[in-house]
């Protein structure tokens, strides 16, 4: 009798939080493709963002698709040469959105060149997959 | 006589298995707390953007030069917008809207400014060449009351 009104507790806890978990993970993304409350900033386009700015090659490698070993080791050595030429001052995000499996997400950032010269620049990022596929 | 055997055998298996209910409030309790448990379980899942160890400059509302270059790519008028930008920011432009071929929704989706030059962010949606629809980024950079450049 108590083995049995344990099970139909847990099997009500575990309805309800299948409900709860679809409802978040499934809802969100419609809302946001809707455009209902506008486009929530992506966690991978921010860390990508971040790994620009901080120059981490190791980062923004993690989160575009896997290229071919040249352009890979572009990558590393674009990003040895801009070591301690510029200083991040600024970065805001300005809005993006999300359609068919596609985000799109926007940023503003300011930079300070090693000669003082400060620079205020847009950065327009595409994702699939959480990968950066385009960078404009 | 079969009546009579049927309601004896369901007596029994009456007795054997006593019905178990939660009442109704315990139940809507313990549907609440798995609903709250499921949504932290989604939201581990997918963790929020980390936070942004710099400034914010703080946002701006659409600027009417933009608008105007905007509406001019919406009504596919060719002849006005080569009157109303120069060929750099035609450039600009057309490697922002690549691979669009058509363009049939823009929306301003934030901007902001620094020192008089003001960064306007849209969504372009339209038809690439194989006929299937994509959506882009294009910021537009407007100084001095006009679009000076497009990325």
């Amino acid at each position: 009798m108590v083995g049995k009104a344990i099970r139909t507790a847990l099997a009500t806890v575990l309805v309800g939080g299948l409900f709860g978990y679809l409802v978040t993970s499934l809802g969100g993304p419609l809302v946001e493709e809707l455009s209902v409350f506008g486009t929530r900033e992506s966690t991978e386009a921010r860390t990508y963002m971040i790994g620009v700015l901080e120059n981490e090659p190791e980062t923004l490698a993690s989160l575009t698709p896997k290229g071919d070993i040249v352009s890979r080791a572009m990558q590393y050595l674009q990003s040895d040469e801009a070591q301690g030429q510029w200083t991040p001052l600024s970065l805001t995000y300005l809005g993006g959105s999300a359609k068919g499996g596609l985000q799109v997400h926007m940023y503003a950032i300011e930079l300070r060149s090693a000669s003082g010269r400060e620079q205020f620049i847009p950065l327009a990022l595409t994702l699939s997959n959480g990968k950066v596929i385009r960078r404009e | 006589m079969s009546e009579l055997g049927t309601a004896i055998g369901q007596a029994q298996v009456a007795a054997e298995r006593p019905a178990v209910r939660l009442s109704g409030a315990v139940t809507v309790l313990l549907f609440v707390l798995g609903i709250l448990a499921g949504i932290a379980v989604a939201r581990y899942a997918s963790p929020p953007p980390p936070p942004n160890p710099y400034a914010e400059l703080s946002g701006v509302g659409e600027p009417p030069e933009s608008a105007a270059l905007v509406q001019v790519i919406l009504a596919d008028d060719a002849r006005t917008l080569s009157r109303m930008a120069g060929s750099e920011v035609l450039q600009g432009l057309g490697q922002a809207l690549d691979p669009l071929q058509e363009v049939f929704e823009a929306k301003f989706v934030g901007g902001t400014a620094r020192k008089g030059d003001i960064l306007a962010a849209y969504v372009f949606t339209g038809r690439g060449q194989t006929g299937q629809t994509f959506s882009v980024g294009a910021v537009f950079r407007v100084s001095g009351g006009k679009v000076i450049g497009v990325n």
